[in-house]
């Protein structure tokens, strides 16, 4: 069984020529894998930006605009996971 | 005091716009003379897309394996254009060796939702701006081109 394993596993060489790979920005991904709640905000912000872009007669509202929706579907992503964490601990 | 909607050549389908808007983000607002707003489309929804393949690699875009999510990702044309080359990446690179680079590295778990999610999430709101481009009403929203025009005619 062991012997199995560590067939099984990659060779030093291969795990150095994968470490050694150069980075190729939008052809490989980028390890965020820690960080990846972090992205959530700037996703809301898009959102917000680009819905009342289109929305707004006057872009001269659009920061503020932005700026509320952005901490309405902050605020209701707060609540929605609040809601599902409490489900799924309860149950 | 505003324009009534009597003009019948405003008052159209702006296809060859709507098209433009699908092609680039941005593009269709920016050919009929809302610039500011083209300008703010093409920039958010572009780095929207780029941020996607950026975070999640090139592979996030494929029709093969993603079939639902592409379907919301070709609504910005770019989209056709990255999962052509990554289709042709994928089948033009030879299984890799210990001692080769491998022709792309595919994302997993949070990473790659998130690529596809932003890419996805890019072409959900370029249809926005495409709908709102194809019954674009100029009386209700004066263009930055006509704008100095109709506040003369006003004057």
């Amino acid at each position: 069984m062991m012997i199995e394993l560590t067939q099984n596993l990659p060779s030093a060489a291969v795990q150095q020529s994968v470490l050694s790979l150069a980075y190729r920005p939008f052809v490989e991904p980028l390890n965020l894998h820690t960080h990846w709640l972090a992205l959530l905000p700037v996703l809301a912000v898009a959102i917000a930006l680009i819905y009342k872009t289109i929305k707004l007669d006057d872009l001269k509202d659009l920061p503020r605009e932005t700026a509320a929706l952005t901490g309405q579907i902050m605020l209701f992503m707060a609540v929605a996971a609040a809601v599902l964490w409490l489900v799924t601990e309860l149950a | 005091m505003p324009q009534t909607a009597e003009d019948p050549a405003a008052m159209r389908w702006h296809i060859p716009e709507a098209l433009a808007a699908w092609a680039l983000p941005g593009a269709g607002h920016f050919i009929v003379g809302e610039r500011a707003r083209g300008v703010i489309l093409f920039l958010v929804i572009n780095s929207l897309w780029l941020a996607g393949l950026l975070v999640g690699g090139v592979c996030v875009i494929d029709h093969q394996e993603n079939t639902a999510w592409f379907a919301a990702q070709s609504l910005t044309g770019p989209s056709i254009v990255a999962d052509v080359y990554f289709q042709r990446l994928r089948a033009t690179s030879p299984p890799a060796l210990p001692a080769q680079s491998p022709a792309y590295e595919p994302s997993f778990g949070r990473v790659n939702e998130l690529g596809i999610l932003f890419v996805g999430l890019a072409g959900l709101l370029n249809t926005l701006a495409i709908i709102d481009m194809l019954y674009h009403d100029p009386n209700r929203r004066p263009s930055e081109r006509n704008r100095p025009a109709a506040t003369s005619a006003t004057t």
